[in-house]
């Protein structure tokens, strides 16, 4: 059974009406609605005007759809991309007598990124923390780039891999295993 | 469910008697422990728990602990918000080690392990710099 946000909206609503049918069955049981209150809107509806019976029929059209449309979803199976084992949002940084201690991988990103736009070459800076394997495998950086027009690539790239390595090795104490860099065009100069 | 909840030791035989202890206790001694470690920020909670200390305006001193009790033994998760520049696993290991002196010390009880959560990273602006030897990476911004 796989709802989502509209779904269950609709679910709310189907279920609004059935506590206000039930709400109505119970009044008239008790006899705080009679059989004439019940009856007189009915012949209205039926034996009136032709838009009455349209708004009629077109209410039960519409509760019939969303009675389908859910009856459908309950038989949704989570697709293979729902299915995927969800990212780990965090890293194990260290473990030892007293317990062990874990870092999230946004806190981690947000290191990156420090370390990455503080770099004058570098003009926007896209980053990916992805955790490898078991927790105390490490992770590793995907970099989106775009630098300055100037710029040596190969050597800005084997410089900030480097630096980049041993500034989360030394603060964080986890392994970085690869950092993947990912140049992209920069917005050409206007111009005048 | 507060029975199950309560951590209690047993006296000697000797003297006999109960020490029960609330589930808050342990966790606002590990509160205290932890954010007086040089290098932590603070302590992160969940949304609920800022919902809640906005709607009644009142700090909670166990916002970012979890204690767990199996028997005598205590297991403490505490999430934590550490100042850029410190050295994490250091800070880290700062906390586990203060948090279970702090617990043996004054609750005799047995501290099984403490886990920390690293959940963020604070990039305040610091008025003068850390005395630490904080662990500022040389940055290429240099070249």
């Amino acid at each position: 059974m796989r709802f989502n946000i509209f779904d269950k909206f609709l679910l709310v609503l189907l279920l609004l009406c059935v506590i206000a049918l039930s709400a109505l069955c119970v009044a008239t049981a008790m006899g705080f609605v009679t059989f004439d209150m019940i009856t007189a809107p009915i012949e209205v509806i039926t034996n009136g005007l032709i838009g009455n019976r349209l708004i009629l029929g077109g209410g039960g059209v519409v509760l019939l759809a969303i009675a389908f449309r859910l009856f459908v979803a309950m038989g949704k199976k989570r697709d293979a991309k729902n299915s995927a084992a969800p990212m780990p949002t965090s890293t194990m940084i260290m473990s030892g007598d007293n317990g062990t201690a874990y870092m999230t991988i946004t806190a981690i990103d947000s290191l990156v990124q420090r370390h990455c736009r503080a770099n004058a070459k570098v003009k926007e800076c896209e980053s990916v923390v992805v955790p490898v394997g078991e927790p105390t495998s490490g992770i590793s950086i995907k970099l989106k780039l775009s630098v300055a027009p100037d710029t040596v690539i190969p050597e800005l790239s084997a410089n900030l891999q480097q630096s980049l390595k041993e500034y989360i090795e030394t603060l964080c104490g986890v392994s970085v295993n690869a950092i993947d860099i990912l140049i992209v065009p920069t917005q050409p100069p206007k111009s005048i | 469910m507060a029975a199950d909840n309560e951590i209690t030791r047993e006296l000697n035989e000797v003297q006999g008697g109960r020490i029960t202890f609330a589930p808050d206790v342990i966790a606002t001694i590990a509160s205290l422990a932890a954010a007086e470690v040089e290098g932590v920020e603070g302590m992160a909670g969940g949304v609920v728990e800022g919902i809640t200390g906005m709607l009644n305006n009142k700090k909670s001193m166990t916002k970012g602990v979890k204690v767990e009790v199996n028997e005598e033994q205590v297991t403490v998760e505490i999430n934590v918000i550490i100042k850029y520049g410190y050295k994490l696993h250091e800070v880290c290991a700062n906390i586990q080690s203060g948090t279970k002196n702090a617990i043996e010390t004054m609750t005799g009880l047995t501290v099984s392990a403490v886990n920390v959560f690293v959940s963020s990273i604070s990039f305040e602006k610091a008025k003068k710099q850390p005395a630490q030897p904080a662990a500022e990476a040389e940055l290429p911004a240099e070249e």
